[in-house]
């Protein structure tokens, strides 16, 4: 059997908090962009809530849009 | 996503918030107080918060406070969780709006349980880093007579 890939998975992460800034930097480049789920290995509904979770991070200034 | 609450218990909401940081140290509790007091007025039942405190922000945002424009590269971020029935939340936010010192806020449907982890995964790295132990136990441990290797190294020298 595979074994779990999904970080938030992993973890036990059942919600994924905008404002979890250490735990969002994982799942961005260098240049402020999301990781597409095939470079993050976290599953479909939980990249689903971590690509919101970014987003209101970015709207919120807690994160860049663009960065470099 | 969270489809966990009754209408009458209400659903849980976040609000998040950046403080203009013009108001200082010293009134920011007076500003926390004003949103609170505006979340008491909707009959809210809160959950938990967190103190705003200054933070720098990825980007500067700006408001017009007293007609003129304002430019910030650092902010007071603070969230307050909070239970209420969702038709109370479009005031909230029509009040909160209203506030001259909240730069920007957001309001969110969330869940009742902490949601952060972040201090956790920091902790637990900062852990990972440590070195691990040089002795090795399943290794002999190998007798050393010195006098057999000063013999040996004479007799090298002496070749």
């Amino acid at each position: 059997m595979k074994s779990q890939q999904c970080f938030f998975k992993q973890n036990n992460i059942q919600h994924i908090d905008y404002k979890d800034i250490d735990i969002l930097k994982r799942f961005i480049n260098p240049h402020g962009r999301i990781l597409a789920k095939k470079r993050s290995g976290v599953s479909a509904k939980n990249q689903r809530n971590l690509a919101l979770a970014i987003k209101r991070a970015r709207f919120m200034a807690l994160m860049p849009f663009v960065a470099r | 996503m969270e489809e966990n609450a009754t209408k009458e218990q209400g659903r849980v909401y976040e609000i998040g918030f950046h403080i203009a940081p013009i108001v200082g140290d010293e009134n920011v509790a007076h500003e926390v107080s004003g949103i609170k007091a505006l979340l008491e007025k909707a009959k809210v039942e809160v959950v938990s918060e967190d103190f705003p405190r200054l933070r720098a922000l990825s980007y500067p945002l700006s408001k017009k406070i007293k007609g003129a424009k304002k430019i910030f590269t650092e902010c007071y971020f603070g969230w307050v969780k909070f239970e209420v029935n969702p038709e109370a939340i479009r005031e909230i936010e029509k009040e909160v709006e209203k506030l001259e010192n909240v730069v920007r806020f957001l309001i969110i449907k969330t869940v009742k349980e902490n949601t952060l982890y972040g201090a956790k995964f920091a902790a637990k790295e900062r852990m990972s880093f440590k070195k691990p132990d040089v002795v090795k136990k399943d290794e002999p441990k190998v007798e050393v007579d010195v006098v057999e290797v000063d013999k040996a190294i004479d007799d090298l020298i002496v070749e």
